[in-house]
């Protein structure tokens, strides 16, 4: 089962680490379209938090700056949304492997 | 014709400038120039009064303009979500205190922890869903 367990766990880390990345890059081109200063530490502040509320807090710091339709990139941010969101499956269902391989291993 | 195009041509129409317009609208002329240029939309209250100032008819404003009548109905759906979110947010916090008090009773703890993840994960699709 070792190797079974490691497999999920690198699997894991990658899909998390992807995750934060790909956070990032949506915030960071959600920032630039609503002309907010420092696009990329907000990104890199936002998508860096452990628990989502580095997310929360710039949904709630965004309020009032409306979206340049001329600097969004529609098509780029629908990708990156479905991707953050496929990973985040594939997190999930790792973790809950990775639970079960722990629990049925004992 | 588009919304931005009118606005502007009523203005004109009504011999107003971008900062007088504003200073009645209670924004900043900045925002006036984006409703003008079509880089953003005003919300409906806004459309309404700009209607009564330039004595036109709302039918006359959006006629034609769907993009602004999507950018309402993403933006009233964004209001939902955002409910949702809140409310998929206290569940989360109802759960994990769940889980604290009733830790000594397995299958309550597993059902619970269920809910939980089934929350975070809804919680993350609406955020990224906000975004």
């Amino acid at each position: 089962m070792n190797w079974l367990l490691m497999i999920l766990l690198i699997t894991l880390i990658l899909a998390a680490g992807l995750l934060a990345y790909l956070t990032s890059q949506l915030v960071a081109l959600d920032a630039t379209a609503r002309g907010l200063a420092g696009p990329k530490l907000l990104a890199f502040l936002a998508a860096g938090s452990q628990n989502g509320s580095g997310l929360l807090a710039y949904l709630a710091l965004r309020r009032g700056h409306p979206l340049d339709r001329r600097k969004d990139r529609p098509q780029l941010r629908e990708r990156l949304k479905i991707a953050s969101i496929g990973l985040f499956a594939i997190l999930l269902v790792t973790a809950i492997c990775s639970v079960l391989v722990l629990i049925t291993g004992n | 014709m588009i919304i931005g195009e009118q606005l502007r041509q009523a203005r004109m129409t009504a011999d107003m400038s971008q900062e007088q317009l504003a200073e009645i609208m209670s924004v900043s002329r900045q925002t006036i120039s984006n409703w003008e240029n079509s880089r953003s939309y005003p919300d409906i209250e806004r459309v309404m009064r700009l209607a009564e100032l330039y004595h036109l008819s709302l039918d006359e404003l959006l006629r034609g303009d769907q993009q602004m009548v999507r950018a309402w109905v993403s933006a009233t759906n964004a209001v939902r979500t955002g409910k949702i979110l809140a409310l998929l947010l206290l569940l989360n916090l109802i759960w994990t205190i769940g889980i604290v008090l009733f830790s000594q009773i397995v299958w309550l703890t597993v059902v619970l922890l269920l809910l939980l993840v089934g929350c975070i994960a809804g919680a993350f699709y609406l955020v990224i869903k906000l975004i």
